[in-house]
């Protein structure tokens, strides 16, 4: 697509340094650092990527500057001894691509990712909403102890050669803490009014300017709103902001919401592309530095937009660089429709990275796993064969780009008209259409790729004998099942599996019961599109909650949305035990007493799905070198199948060699 | 080939005002120009007649005022126009404006369609895709560029990441948010003119065109800031409640509508039954 960038790749300056370009890698901790607290190789190659990818500024981590302050284990630790020398040649190698870096630092306060959190600290023994630990209010000496652990850590992080410093004025470390009405209830000479609640952060930051010196590049990551009743809001955060810049600051790097929930913090995919712009738009329209646009800004399109609008000098993303590390290279090539877009499934970042585990990503398998499948690492094969592929979901799609990438024909067939499996339902939920953009730009590459998709073939054993390819993958994917005696039991409910739900909305009546045996997003979307079509919803799980398996940043959407509505009712704790005519019996799991929902018309079982392996049972018998993939092995989410996809396609030559063995 | 470009004449500025009584624009005093969206429609149009010598028939709705519109049209270089004017055609919402404007082009006989994606005052985008309702015809939105090909014509739409390219062979109506290709310039046809149809030399169903035909009903109108152009904006001194449900909703303020299922004789029965819901409705 012919598109010219105005802005985007135009370089700008934070105080002395230049950037090359405007989009910035958004500062996040992707636990990739040892147990101990020091950057590993994972942790560097994960960054460089980036810069590799033609990002012009690498913010990394939130940094550790006092064990008051510790996150989690898996963050680096500033005060470790040794850590200058841990980073080594890190800077030199994200220079060497061109980008700048950047380390944040950061003292969690009463926010800390441990649950329950060892003894968290705080400028006033106030539980944040969202919390439940009572953090210890900071004294005078521990409050002297972690500003100097801020000017210590800063001095580190410009002798081991990082460009500039930002300190987190968000996510609810200690800094916003300080600054927020809600949780700094002091009466001395840190709280009390608004300047007093600032001189915490003024000390800090004078501190930390008399270690790093005038030219070097110090910044702030500013909560501009945090949705929170009684704490910061646009009025204050656009005041911090100015007050911030009267200090010194060089930017300001927009963020908004509270970790609590964290809902308004890292935006799922219902908030729409670019919901943060306009909160930095008010800081730059009230400060004279640099300002940094933040929310969903996951496309370079959209980033151009932001700051040909004027609302941003930069435009930040981490999530979008996760999922595609090259969005600006590919940008600057003209190569728009190779961008891989994140789609805020949130279901492989942050989902663990509040859990403290090293990050994923759903539609990138490489993101952590840069020395092993980062850029460059595909190897072209050898011998190139014919590979046939049985089915054009997720897994048969991303197995057929990654093989033919590396140079091996292969073509791919489906029995449906459409590609994309259970993307094409998925998709059809209320806020989820963006998920099909895991198949546009799988698709997309095939194109490019000249890879032929017969759609509407029904593979038998007989086509892939008369084929008689080198290899088959089976990808025939799974089906929903629902329990005999549910379907059977009654004539008066209609029973239906998610699927066929979503495909067949006039068979939806008035009162629906919601089976979740998933856990995942397919129960509360669904919940969501019966109350859009006017039904009434009784909600019934075993589990104690809704989307136990899903991010708390989309639940806590979900839950916002779901219960505003009045025909929404929540059952936890309780399993179908019998249906009778119109009546549902359900059974507590724990009393085991029963409790009867009446006048029931639908049912929509969100239960276990099962694999479909007929074709691969069968071809096994009669050929070498078949395999299965995907749902077809056990039904899983979309990260778990990409990564089994990518890897088959990666490893298939060494497979091929050994006959045709199980997976 | 016949080639109907529909403009709208609309007030140049960004300034728009909106008269509190009626919810409509107020048009006295505001300098008056083609919508440019409909511009890029004509040029388009322009280019292919200069290629294959179409017939280009500008047709716009409006008071007599809107003429100045299609004279410079004329000008441009398009061979003649036609304007919509009738007392019962006041008033209309985009769903009269559609049916009044597909009336016209059955009568010219177009079998193309070019209009622009929608007007700078009112914005709506809809008018194009009823149009093609009207006359059961296929459309395009978000189209870029028209070039004839073997058996029809391929479309470029720009989509908001992507180019794509569609080939259609039937009479279709196209939306074009801008014309990429250069621009002509064509000399004015000596015997081009302006006619004008109303209910008088045109057979309009009268149920259909102006305030009798038009279902909407304009509830408030906010003049927001340039600064959430493009992007969602909540207004930060609304709950945290509201300002979060607004940026879900991508900026806007919203309502509950209710949705009545079922049949059409069920639902009608069921809004003559519900007081409060036929209130609602025809409130």
């Amino acid at each position: 697509m012919e598109y010219t960038f105005k802005y985007l790749f135009t370089p700008y300056h934070i105080g002395k340094v230049e950037i090359k370009n405007r989009m910035v890698f958004q500062p996040h901790v992707p636990y990739f650092a040892s147990i101990d607290g020091y950057p590993t190789e994972a942790t560097k190659r994960y960054y460089i990527e980036r810069a590799k990818g033609g990002t012009g500024l690498i913010v990394i981590e939130s940094m550790m500057v006092h064990p008051t302050g510790l996150y989690a284990p898996g963050c680096i630790c500033l005060w470790k001894k040794g850590i200058v020398e841990a980073f080594c040649d890190f800077p030199d190698r994200v220079h060497q691509y061109g980008a700048k870096v950047f380390g944040q630092l950061s003292h969690c306060g009463p926010n800390t990712v441990q649950k329950p959190a060892q003894l968290p600290y705080a400028p006033s023994a106030i539980v944040h909403p969202g919390y439940r630990s009572v953090p210890k209010e900071l004294e005078q000496e521990e409050i002297e102890e972690i500003i100097r652990g801020f000017g210590m850590g800063a001095l580190r992080l410009k002798e081991a050669g990082f460009d500039g410093v930002e300190l987190k004025f968000a996510h609810d470390g200690l800094l916003k803490a300080f600054a927020s009405p809600l949780l700094n209830r002091r009466t001395d000479k840190y709280g009390g009014n608004y300047e007093k609640r600032l001189r915490f952060f003024t000390e800090l930051y004078e501190e930390v300017r008399r270690q790093v010196g005038a030219d070097f590049p110090i910044g702030v990551r500013l909560c501009i709103d945090e949705f929170v009743e009684g704490g910061i809001d646009q009025d204050l955060g656009v005041r911090l902001a100015v007050s911030l810049e009267k200090l010194g600051v060089d930017y300001i790097n927009g963020d908004s919401g509270s970790s609590g929930d964290a809902s308004m913090q890292i935006f799922p995919m219902c908030v729409p592309l670019g919901a943060g712009v306009y909160l930095a738009s008010a800081v730059k329209k009230a400060v004279h530095i640099p300002v940094v646009g933040f929310g969903r800004l996951n496309d370079p399109v959209l980033m151009e937009q932001a700051l040909a609008e004027g609302h941003a000098d930069f435009v930040g993303s981490a999530r979008q660089f996760i999922c595609d590390p090259e969005t600006a290279n590919k940008a600057r090539e003209g190569r728009l429709e190779d961008i891989r877009h994140c789609i805020a499934c949130n279901d492989g970042c942050i989902f663990r990275c509040r859990q403290a585990k090293p990050i994923r990503c759903v539609q990138n398998p490489a993101a952590g796993r840069e020395i092993k499948w980062g850029i460059g690492t595909l190897q072209q094969t050898k011998e190139p064969k014919r590979i046939m592929v049985v089915g054009a979901g997720v897994a048969g799609l991303k197995f057929a780009e990654i093989a033919a990438r590396r140079g091996h024909r292969v073509e791919v067939y489906e029995k449906e008209s459409l590609v994309g499996g259970q993307i094409r339902s998925a998709e059809k939920l209320p806020y989820r259409a963006e998920i099909e953009e895991v198949v546009r730009y799988i698709r997309e590459q095939l194109q490019k790729l000249k890879v032929p998709v017969y759609t509407g073939t029904n593979v038998t054993s007989e086509l892939i004998a008369k084929i008689n390819p080198d290899a088959v993958v089976v990808a025939t994917g799974s089906r929903p099942e629902i329990p005999d005696v549910l379907k059977n039991s009654t004539e008066t409910i209609t029973v239906l599996d998610v699927q066929s739900a979503l495909r067949c909305p006039e068979k939806i009546g008035t009162h629906a019961v919601v089976m979740d045996k998933n856990g995942h997003i397919k129960a509360p979307g669904i919940c969501e599109f019966l109350l859009v079509l006017g039904a009434s919803v009784d909600y019934v799980t075993p589990f104690s909650g809704i989307g136990m398996d899903l991010d708390g940043m989309t639940v806590q959407h979900f839950n916002l949305r779901l219960f505003e509505k009045e025909q929404f009712s929540y059952m936890p704790y309780y399993d179908i035990e019998r249906v009778e005519s119109n009546r549902i019996v359900l059974k507590n799991v724990f009393s085991e007493r029963e409790k009867a929902i009446e006048n029931v018309d639908t049912l929509v079982y969100v239960g276990q799905r099962v694999s479909d392996r007929t074709l691969y049972r069968q071809l096994k018998q009669m050929r070498k070198n078949v395999f299965s993939l995907g749902d077809c092995n056990a039904p899983r989410l979309i990260e778990q199948i990409i990564y089994e996809s990518e890897k088959l396609g990666r490893e298939i030559d060494q497979r091929m060699t050994q006959e045709g063995s199980a997976i | 080939m016949k080639i109907a470009v529909c403009i709208k004449q609309v007030p140049d500025t960004r300034e728009v005002r909106i008269d509190p009584q009626t919810n409509n624009l107020i048009r006295t005093g505001v300098q008056s120009i083609i919508n440019p969206c409909d511009l890029e429609a004509l040029q388009q149009a322009l280019i292919l007649k200069k290629e294959r010598g179409d017939e280009v028939i500008v047709v716009s709705m409006g008071p007599n005022q809107a003429m100045q519109s299609l004279q410079t049209a004329l000008d441009m270089g398009a061979d003649w126009a036609i304007l919509l004017s009738d007392r019962a055609f006041a008033g209309a919402d985009t769903l009269a404006t559609g049916y009044t404007l597909a009336t016209a082009i059955k009568k010219i006989g177009a079998s193309l369609v070019l209009c622009g994606a929608e007007a700078i005052d009112g914005c709506t985008a809809q008018v194009g895709p009823i149009i093609a309702e009207e006359l059961g015809w296929t459309h395009f939105t978000n189209v870029t560029g028209l070039v004839p090909s073997k058996d029809g014509m391929i479309l470029s739409r720009e989509l908001r990441r992507r180019v794509e390219k569609d080939e259609c062979t039937g009479p279709f109506v196209a939306c074009m948010v801008r014309c990429d290709a250069l621009a002509v310039k064509l000399a004015r046809r000596v015997d081009g003119c302006i006619e004008i149809w109303n209910t008088e030399n045109t057979a309009f169903d009268l149920e259909r065109v102006g305030t009798r035909g038009s279902p909407t009903k304009v509830v408030k109108v906010n003049v927001c800031g340039k600064s959430c152009s493009g992007f969602p904006f909540a207004d930060g001194k609304q709950p945290v409640r509201k300002r979060i449900r607004t940026i879900i909703h991508g900026g806007m303020q919203t309502k509950e509508v209710s949705l009545i299922r079922g049949s059409a004789a069920a639902a009608a029965t069921m809004i003559l039954q519900d007081e409060n819901l036929l209130g609602r409705i025809f409130d």
